[in-house]
């Protein structure tokens, strides 16, 4: 049988998040600024498509692209080693089994798997840790970037350098939000009561600050 | 001054809306152009977020992944379909099923077959009444083709792109997959068309587009042909089912491009077939209709 032949449809559908609608031509690029239409695909998309046919060889070196991200956003959010390995795991399971479903023109690989797994990361720690476990965890965020932080490549610690400039450059409402949220799992309200502040101001901050990283790191979009 | 469900996207794309204000924001980014516009970028912004704290995961997790996909079934590749016009690798109408057209191996690495599947565990198909059907944007009634005789030689023509279901399971082609694939699926239609008992229904689908079902009881197999659908909400997909005594059964998805207004289905078990039916679902698509199916085309 030929690579075409693909297990059937088992039912289920794909993990509950909605993938961001496509863009027009110069959608994020990782690897540089946006460009127009045209653009050749990805080498992590071209992976997925591989992978979208069963291919493990490519599934494996996706695995090694993409794992560490998602462990190390999952574990800042999670704090527990063993719960991130198994959200790791179901995320990047997702990835294999819902390859054929990646729309390129809908952003890129990276954004499509940690999306998935920051969803997973912040419902499984809604539902399992006490708030106490929480508060420590939006501690951490407060330091999220530190230069000791075990990175093992030059790449990441770039990323991390850039990421911590670029938060630098938010008000001090924007990036709380912006980081109880993101790293410690905060619903918008339980952010509004810790930081004292207004319902409508905190989405406000949410938005306006996530603008302002999005401009400062270079997103396109 | 911002409305305020604009100002949600923030919380969204961070997952700080609870549960219940997400599906409402989703709902709202289903008909909302700006909230679309800015969602890649906010995505990918978040994306970064966490791309900043990355850290190798313990060397042990990766074998346990790999064994895990294993026995972990892909979601097949969604229906591709006929485009009107040229299509490069494939014959036009006018070839003759016989036809073989000479195709460049394609470089893929072996596979092993995939289990067979089991169908689904039924239930009977619930028909709650959903949301309206598909909106039919007003610019579409005037692309709309021209209404197609669906000639055995036509509906050749439109196996550009097929989605098979064979069984209890469902197999599905990518359109520039593996060509040998292509020539014996257009052999399955040529051979159900061809059938002594081959029998054709037809039906306009109620709020725009085609259903025509071939099908033959000594084959247990039909060819079914959807076409001229309006294009499905944003977040939204159209399933394909044939509905059994138990259960609806999936015969696939149809494509989200503009251009994705055809789709060609091969399906087997004819005989437990009461109607084919289409739903709109979520992206991904559901394991039974969640709204109100519609083009319902009675097969016994």
């Amino acid at each position: 049988m030929t690579a075409a032949l693909l297990a059937p449809e088992d039912g289920r559908v794909t993990d509950g998040f909605t993938l961001p609608p496509r863009t027009g031509p110069g959608g994020y690029s990782p690897n540089g600024p946006a460009r127009g239409g045209g653009v050749p695909p990805h080498p992590e998309a071209e992976l997925v498509a591989r992978i979208a046919r069963g291919d493990d060889g490519s599934f494996s070196d996706l695995y090694d692209a993409l794992a560490p991200r998602v462990y190390g956003m999952v574990k800042r959010v999670l704090r527990n080693p063993a719960q991130s390995e198994e959200v790791t795991q179901e995320v990047m399971v997702e990835v294999w089994r819902s390859a054929s479903r990646f729309d390129t023109s809908r952003g890129s690989v990276g954004a499509w798997a940690m999306t998935m797994a920051h969803r997973r990361a912040v419902d499984r720690v809604r539902s399992e840790q006490a708030s106490a476990d929480r508060e420590q965890a939006m501690l951490a965020a407060g330091t999220m970037v530190d230069y000791d932080d075990v990175s093992d490549t030059v790449a990441a610690n770039m990323e991390a350098e850039q990421v911590r400039h670029c938060l630098t450059t938010l008000t001090e409402l924007q990036r709380q939000s912006v980081q109880m949220a993101y790293y410690a799992g905060y619903t918008y309200r339980e952010v509004a009561e810790l930081l004292n502040a207004n319902l409508a101001t905190i989405k406000a901050r949410m938005r306006d600050g996530l603008i302002r990283l999005r401009d400062c790191l270079g997103v396109a979009g | 001054m911002m409305p305020n469900a604009h100002v949600e996207i923030g919380a969204y794309v961070l997952d700080a809306l609870p549960a219940d204000e997400r599906r409402g924001f989703e709902q709202h980014l289903a008909g909302c152009s700006i909230c679309q516009a800015e969602l890649p970028g906010l995505t990918a912004t978040a994306a970064r977020l966490g791309s900043a704290v990355a850290e190798q995961p313990p060397l042990s997790l990766k074998p346990r992944v790999m064994v895990a996909i294993g026995s972990t079934q892909q979601l097949p590749p969604i229906a591709r379909h006929s485009r009107p016009g040229p299509v490069t690798e494939y014959p036009p109408t006018t070839e003759t099923p016989t036809t073989q057209q000479p195709q460049p191996p394609q470089a893929y690495p072996p596979q092993e077959q995939p289990p067979q599947a089991q169908p689904p565990q039924g239930q009977p198909p619930q028909l709650p009444d959903g949301p309206d059907g598909p909106e039919v944007p007003e610019a579409y009634y005037d692309a709309e083709p021209p209404e197609q005789t669906y000639t055995r030689r036509n509906l050749l023509g439109l196996a550009a792109g097929v989605l098979a279901v064979a069984g209890a399971g469902a197999v599905a082609y990518d359109q520039f997959s593996d060509a040998r694939n292509l020539r014996r699926e257009r052999d399955r239609v040529a051979a159900v068309l061809n059938e002594s008992d081959a029998r054709t229904t037809r039906k306009a689908v109620e709020g725009g587009g085609r259903v025509t079902v071939v099908r033959s009881r000594r084959r247990d197999e039909a060819v079914v042909v959807v076409a001229g659908l309006p294009a499905a909400q944003t977040g939204r997909e159209y399933q394909l089912w044939f509905v059994e005594a138990a259960a609806a059964r999936s015969l696939g998805l149809l494509g989200r491009r503009p251009e994705d207004t055809n789709t060609l289905v091969i399906a087997g078990g004819i005989a437990r077939a009461q109607a084919f039916a289409i739903s709109v679902e979520p992206t991904g698509g559901s394991a039974q209709p969640t709204t109100k199916p519609f083009g319902v085309l009675p097969l016994t």
